[in-house]
């Protein structure tokens, strides 16, 4: 096996042999030396690392890919019956004396017993009900299977009245009962418990709710249930119609490791590995090859980022909803990376030829030419190895931007994730944003505002470690791989 | 090569670069559905019908047969979309060069929006939104000017000491905070901060009851009668050479406009509502500038002329000042020139949460789905215009470069 070329600094090579040390290693020695000084640098390489790991550990978590658990809250003093209806017309008079069957339904509960029978004999009848919050369905919005529902199940216990002068006579009893829920909380949602101030507590995992704002949720940070249960977070709570979306900060964070990471990292490196490619090509040959290829280079390089991302999943979406066979919501993230990566490839291209231009003509070049190495070898094993560490440094700087370009995209209301509560970072923050912006627009001179500080907080802290410590890195290990520059 | 031929060489090299552009978004547009495209350039609401633009329709007198829909194949030939593909990539490029880049929907969340918009050309439509850019461009990059040369030199002076790294700390925290975070937080504090400790309802002591501070600190104009603008009935509010609450009159230029028609407070308080967003923009985006500043001087540090002027006993203050920090200067010039090009795109998200009549703002309201639809139109006419922008700013840059440093060889 043939040396590499030398690096920088190192002023012979050596075959390597058994028994030797690689001819890079110094390099990287050298590296972590200068690195090692560099205490900034060090504290990115740290949140790099421990962000890894969080994301390994998401990926072992039963948690949904495509769109977080959405929970609904539910006062805990709802459901309260608000009136029975019976199915057919009144009798005169009330009713007969006798047994009557009923049923019980209440949108989001099961009700236990939710039929019975009564027995009328001149006098009101009471019947004890049990209302659970019904369990989550299966699957979410996006068809991916939906982790279990919450741990707690919360039982309200009713009494319901069957006055007999106040029902109609049939054989059997459809009681409906309405409910004071603050919203409807759909069926793919979990419910949130929330109880009003003063109420005793009636359970783990529940929130208090302000006085003056009973469908709301209070700004409350308890870091037992920001690690256990549900921190409701993501919507307006504010109103009655609008008080279900919420998910869980942490989950979504977690989740998120994942998605960002991954997201990052395939954008980033897939851009490198064609700009790279079409780099050193360009470079190398140079000519008319070289022209054209930096004139396509100029192109994309042109194209404004963000429109053109836009553009390109509006255009493609209008015309199919599944790409390569992903499904709806694989197919978006997918269609995602590649309209990042189609404007991402031109700077690398460009940052390869420059620095092809200078090794090209470096004399271990001309040497292995001497040598009567094809092109192709020349290329790969000569000119590739020695112009990647500025791709490198480009690339460890590109892959903190991401998350603050999706965020952007989200904010400016364009669906480029398949769920509203996608979990990624970049979303999550700027959905919290979003959430933000219609809290304030809630606020009225009498009941004040109710700012929910831990929604922006903790994503955008994510967000914001991610970006400066990959920065701070990238800029670290250039200091230390550019001669010029360190002493 | 003498100047002038350079120039001359560099321009007619743009024109390939954006031809390709071009086909880059007719292919897009092309890919398009019949109906996107009419609803986009003709600016037609959304067709509910849907029969309208399908090819085949049930036929009147038989709806079990399928017959030719005569609407589409009549529209199809008013795009020229029956016409072969290169004749249409042709007419495309035609089109897109001399300015005729289709129309703002009806329908679409845009021109919904701002309803002025409706049926407008797209170049015109750019055309009233660019002068807010503008102004908010310049002011930024002057704060930033005004911090990054100073704060770059003192970070190049004072190497790996405290200034540095603080320096770095502050400006990569900038450019870290997402800008939506950034400007929503400093849009709160600043009307925490004007409304006296009170929040959103309290009216900033320049004010009367009228105008909160919220409205003081968000969109492009006072929608009260603050300062007592004569305004025109039917007009919203606004005065009468403010159309629509947007397209000013006669330069465009919002506090221009407003100092030709003798209103300075108006004038004062456009600039007042560009002032945070700018410092927030020059907050996001100074790193960038700041590392460049910063490497130029640590490079020019190390040449052999500032070494002379110290041996010659020169102070230091006037070695950094007058010798390393003059010519490090070419490449911060250039630097500039190319943040300017790319500000001029816009700042969708600033201008959206803080709502500044920009290019940003329409374009943040052209991508959204919510109300109405993308405007595609209005999509693809800035794509085409900011290239456009960022390739002559190339140029410029590129010229500029060598004028500045005579050693630098043209070719």
């Amino acid at each position: 096996m043939s040396s590499p070329s030398p690096p920088a600094t190192s002023s012979t090579v050596s075959p390597r042999r058994a028994g030797r040390p690689h001819p890079r290693l110094d390099a990287y020695k050298r590296t972590w030396y200068f690195l090692r000084r560099n205490t900034l640098a060090l504290f990115g390489l740290g949140v790099i690392i421990f962000f890894v790991i969080v994301a390994v550990y998401a990926s072992t978590q039963p948690l949904p890919y495509y769109g977080l658990n959405s929970y609904c809250a539910t006062n805990y003093t709802n459901p309260t019956i608000l009136s029975t209806e019976a199915s057919s017309v009144p009798v005169q008079g009330g009713l007969p004396n006798g047994t009557y069957g009923y049923t019980v339904a209440v949108k989001g509960y099961t009700p236990t017993p939710a039929s019975g029978s009564f027995q009328v004999a001149g006098k009101a009848v009471t019947v004890q009900i049990t209302f659970h919050p019904t369990p989550a369905a299966t699957t979410d919005a996006a068809g991916a299977a939906s982790s279990s529902g919450l741990t707690f199940a919360l039982a309200h216990t009713y009494s319901v009245t069957f006055d007999e002068f106040g029902l109609s006579g049939s054989a059997n009893w459809q009681v409906s009962l309405n409910v004071t829920t603050p919203n409807d909380c759909l069926a793919i949602e979990q419910t949130v418990c929330t109880y009003p101030t003063g109420s005793p507590v009636p359970g783990p995992g529940c929130y208090q709710t302000p006085p003056a704002n009973p469908s709301d949720i209070a700004p409350t940070l308890n870091l037992a249930h920001f690690s256990m249960g549900p921190l409701p977070l993501g919507s307006l709570t504010l109103t009655p119609s609008t008080s279900s979306g919420f998910y869980n900060v942490y989950q979504g964070l977690l989740r998120g490791a994942d998605w960002s990471l991954v997201i990052s990292t395939s954008i980033v490196g897939g851009g490198a590995l064609v700009g790279l490619v079409v780099g050193a090509v360009s470079g190398f040959y140079g000519g008319a090859v070289d022209e054209a290829l930096m004139r396509l280079v100029d192109i994309f390089l042109s194209i404004p980022q963000i429109l053109f991302v836009i553009v390109v999943i509006a255009v493609v979406t209008q015309t199919t909803t599944s790409v390569l066979g992903l499904g709806p919501g694989g197919s978006r993230v997918f269609l995602l990376i590649m309209a990042f990566l189609v404007t991402w490839w031109p700077f690398y291209a460009r940052v390869v030829r420059g620095q092809v231009l200078v090794v090209r003509e470096q004399k271990y070049v001309e040497s292995a030419r001497a040598a009567g190495a094809s092109r192709g070898r020349i290329i790969r094993r000569h000119i590739i190895p020695n112009s990647v560490y500025p791709v490198f440094i480009q690339m460890s700087l590109d892959v903190g931007t991401i998350p603050l370009l999706i965020g952007v995209l989200i904010y400016l209301g364009f669906p480029i994730f398949p769920t509203p509560y996608f979990p990624e970072w970049g979303a999550l923050s700027a959905n919290s944003v979003v959430s933000l912006q219609a809290f304030l627009n809630t606020c009225t001179e009498t009941t004040g505002c109710i700012v929910p500080w831990w929604q922006i907080f903790f994503p955008g802290l994510v967000v914001f470690m991610f970006a400066i410590s990959v920065n701070f890195f990238s800029d670290g290990l250039r200091d230390a791989l550019d001669p010029r520059l360190r002493r | 090569m003498r100047m002038w031929v350079y120039i001359l060489r560099r321009l007619i090299l743009l024109v390939p670069v954006i031809i390709g552009v071009m086909t880059i978004t007719f292919v897009l547009v092309s890919s398009l559905p019949v109906h996107e495209r009419l609803s986009s350039q003709f600016g037609a609401a959304p067709p509910r019908d849907a029969w309208l633009y399908q090819p085949l329709r049930p036929c009147p007198t038989n709806p079990a047969q399928e017959c030719r829909n005569p609407v589409y194949y009549e529209d199809l030939a008013k795009l020229g979309l029956n016409k072969p593909i290169p004749v249409q990539w042709a007419v495309y490029i035609y089109n897109s060069f001399t300015l005729n880049w289709g129309t703002v929907g009806n329908g679409s969340t845009a021109g919904q929006t701002f309803q002025a918009t409706q049926g407008q050309q797209v170049s015109t439509v750019l055309g009233w939104f660019l002068p807010y850019t503008l102004e908010l461009a310049a002011l930024s990059l002057a704060i930033i000017l005004i911090i990054a040369i100073p704060l770059g030199n003192l970070a190049a002076v004072n190497r790996n000491r405290p200034v540095d790294q603080s320096a770095r700390i502050l400006s990569f925290s900038g450019y870290a905070l997402p800008g939506f975070l950034l400007s929503s937080l400093a849009l709160m504090a600043a009307v925490i901060a004007f409304g006296a400790g009170t929040g959103f309802f309290a009216h900033p002591p320049w004010c009367g009851p009228g105008e909160t501070t919220w409205q003081e600190f968000t969109g492009s104009w006072p929608t009260y009668t603050c300062y007592n603008i004569s305004a025109a009935a039917g007009n919203q509010g606004y005065p009468s050479w403010l159309t629509d609450g947007f397209i000013s009159h006669p330069t465009g230029f919002p506090t221009v406009d407003a100092l030709i028609h003798g209103q300075g407070w108006l004038a004062l308080d456009t600039i007042l509502r560009i002032a945070i967003p700018a410092m927030v923009i020059a907050f996001a985006s100074i790193a960038g500038l700041l590392r460049f500043v910063r490497n130029s001087m640590l490079e020019v540090m190390n040449l052999d002329f500032v070494r002379t002027a110290r041996a010659e006993g020169i102070p230091e203050q006037t070695v950094v000042k007058r010798h390393a920090g003059r010519n490090s200067l070419n490449v911060t010039i250039t630097v500039l020139g190319l943040t300017f090009a790319a500000f001029i795109g816009g700042f969708p998200i600033i201008e959206d949460v803080f709502k500044l009549n920009g290019v940003g703002l329409i374009l943040a309201y052209s991508v959204q789905i919510s109300k109405g639809g993308i405007d595609f139109g209005l999509v693809f006419g800035a794509t085409l215009l900011f290239t456009i922008i960022v390739v002559l700013a190339n140029i410029i840059v590129d010229v500029l470069y060598a004028y500045l440093d005579p050693r630098v060889r043209l070719g």
